[in-house]
């Protein structure tokens, strides 16, 4: 009996797999933390069998299980990305000198290196917006993965758009002038 | 080109096929308008972004070790009419959307109705009841663990402590900072607390059970882009909860800093401080204004209304010169030496970088605001509820450590948090 649940789960899931890793990896961008958060969503998708086997659109039911996990539970924290934070070259400890030149500014990869920093200051809800919709999600199915309407989740993801395009225009053009400084007093 | 448009394109994903003359027309809407363009970039940088496929074997490993889960909704399973399953095409895609598009329309018509439903075979938001009717209301994500599905809006570290509480084959009071790391995710305050009107009234003296709502000294400075970016996250949070009063403290870092700390309580004077704080950010950071003269804030504090004579007055009057000394006090005393910092019932402190994420501090400074609480109700009140003051005043008749420290761990003993003191 358990031997031909986890087959057609497997054969449930199989075509879904891969873009449901690419989505947590976007979300986390870390392999382990995204193994992670994949294993959570296969373990709770199991769980509720009939459940998928009934879903019209497995791929958008699978990412909702994701979603609300990666939404919710606190077991990521342990590994976050965001422990990268408090590492020098983070975005509180950035110094002048750390300034891109111009050159720099025109190298793909730099634009990339911040959009690693910035994506991190984004909320949680914000960066999965961000990221179902780059994985080709479409407005509808943002819909049922998140439980929000449509109006609401096109005004969220053009905010979460306008602040990350804040936060990397910070990171390219300004330092922070806040980290650990002296009392001059 | 409206924005509105902009962002009807971006939404849907149509920025590859226009056509060369609506293409045309976007890039001059971007030339002018700096928050499209910013979008247009985020939008092109995320979708350029490639990511591994999964790790062979990801999928049969994880297959593999599902037989440690036997609590599986098996309620119609077979019943599903077979559909073969095939990676989804570009075209079968396009397809699908669109009839997926008025499904969800009935879907969501139903789904707002007076009873709760959801798309047929999508995972619910509403808890399992356990009833067997999971054939026609599926249950939510987390059923694999019941105490998820009752309560799927539980907060993780609520979570973190039941389960705490309920593998300890005695009933041990549940800890609520158990998911985090003293040291890592936040520190105690150690310094002598000096005597201040800043903050809550209840909050200003120790002596005496702690007060509710919990105090949290919110330290951050108009300069701080972090501080600006942190600000959704504090807002909300100060709306939302009802256990904590939130007071925001202004430090002084350079004489920048001082000039808007200034600022800051002689908005509060005038009665002016919501309008002002956000003005302050929105002038710094999305409009370039350092804000770094006295001229330059008044001309703000004008634009909000502020007599200037009224502001120049208020703004040196010895009040305000005391309100910044104590700011400058309080931050010293805490230890406070990077913004932003949030530092709970004076006892704790945590920020977004000891935390992981602006939304992390947030639940860890909730997780400190609720030990607060139970040190409070669980420890022995003498001297848990203010060790290092207690000690100190003990410490000053002439105890020798050893003294004192058996006296903190006798009366510490069942203290779920004793280990914090140490």
């Amino acid at each position: 009996m358990s031997e031909s649940h986890r087959s057609l789960f497997a054969k449930l899931v199989e075509p879904h797999f891969d873009g449901l890793y690419r989505t947590a990896m976007r979300l986390t961008r870390n392999a382990d933390d995204a193994e992670d958060l994949v294993q959570e969503a296969c373990l709770r998708a199991y769980a509720q069998l009939s459940s998928l086997e009934r879903a019209e659109r497995p791929a958008a039911w699978l990412q909702r299980v994701q979603y609300r996990i990666f939404i919710d539970d606190v077991r990521h924290r342990r590994r976050s990305p965001f422990a990268a934070l408090s590492e020098p070259g983070n975005l509180l400890d950035i110094t002048p000198s750390q300034q891109p030149n111009p050159e720099e500014l025109a190298d793909g990869a730099l634009l990339e290196r911040h959009l690693e920093h910035a994506w991190r200051l984004l909320g949680k809800e914000q960066r999965a917006l961000l990221a179902l919709h780059a994985e080709g999600y479409s407005l509808s199915d943002l819909e049922l993965i998140t439980g929000a309407g449509r109006n609401a989740i096109g005004v969220r993801l053009h905010r979460a758009r306008t602040k990350l395009a804040r936060l990397l225009e910070a990171r390219l053009e300004r330092p922070a002038p806040c980290a650990k400084m002296e009392v001059e007093r | 080109m409206t924005c509105d448009e902009i962002m009807s394109i971006l939404n849907g994903r149509e920025a590859v096929s226009l056509s060369p003359a609506r293409r045309a027309s976007v890039d001059a809407h971007l030339a002018v308008c700096r928050e499209c363009a910013g979008a247009w970039l985020v939008v092109d940088a995320i979708g350029r972004e490639r990511w591994p496929d999964p790790p062979e074997g990801l999928l049969a490993r994880i297959v593999e070790g599902l037989d440690a889960h036997g609590n599986i909704d098996v309620a119609g399973l077979g019943t599903a009419p077979a559909r073969e399953i095939k990676p989804p095409s570009r075209s079968a895609a396009r397809t699908a959307l669109l009839a997926a598009s008025i499904a969800v329309a009935f879907g969501l018509a139903v789904w707002l109705g007076p009873e709760p439903a959801v798309e047929p075979g999508m995972p619910s938001s509403s808890p399992a009841d356990g009833s067997g009717a999971t054939a026609t209301r599926p249950a939510e994500p987390g059923a694999l663990d019941p105490q998820r599905a009752a309560a799927p809006t539980e907060r993780p570290t609520e979570r973190a402590a039941a389960e705490r509480a309920d593998s300890s084959p005695v009933a041990a009071p549940a800890w609520p900072l158990a998911a985090y790391e003293r040291g890592r995710h936040y520190r105690v305050v150690s310094n002598a607390l000096p005597p201040t009107t800043l903050g809550s009234p209840q909050n200003r003296s120790f002596a005496g059970a702690l007060p509710s709502p919990i105090e949290v000294l919110y330290f951050f400075m108009y300069g701080c882009f972090p501080c600006y970016a942190f600000e959704p996250q504090i807002d909300g949070w100060e709306t939302r909860a009802d256990r904590v009063e939130l007071v925001r403290v202004p430090v002084v870092f350079n004489r920048q800093a001082e000039l808007h700390a200034r600022a800051h309580y002689t908005a509060e004077a005038l009665g002016k401080l919501d309008a002002m704080h956000d003005a302050f950010f929105t002038a710094i950071h999305d409009r370039g204004n350092r804000l770094d003269d006295e001229a330059s804030i008044a001309a703000l504090f004008a634009q909000l209304g502020v007599d200037d004579v009224d502001f120049r007055a208020t703004f040196h009057s010895p009040e305000i010169d005391r309100k910044l000394e104590e700011a400058i006090d309080l931050t010293r005393s805490l230890g406070v030496d990077a913004v932003p910092s949030l530092v709970v019932g004076r006892r704790y402190l945590t920020s977004p970088s000891m935390a992981g994420s602006h939304e992390e501090a947030i639940e860890v400074a909730e997780a400190l605001a609720e030990s607060a609480v139970s040190d409070a109700q669980q420890c022995e009140p003498a001297v848990m509820r203010e060790p290092r003051r207690q000690l100190e005043t003990i410490s000053q008749d002439g105890a020798d450590t050893e003294t004192l420290v058996e006296l903190v761990e006798r009366a510490a003993t069942g203290c779920p948090s004793r280990n914090r003191i140490f």
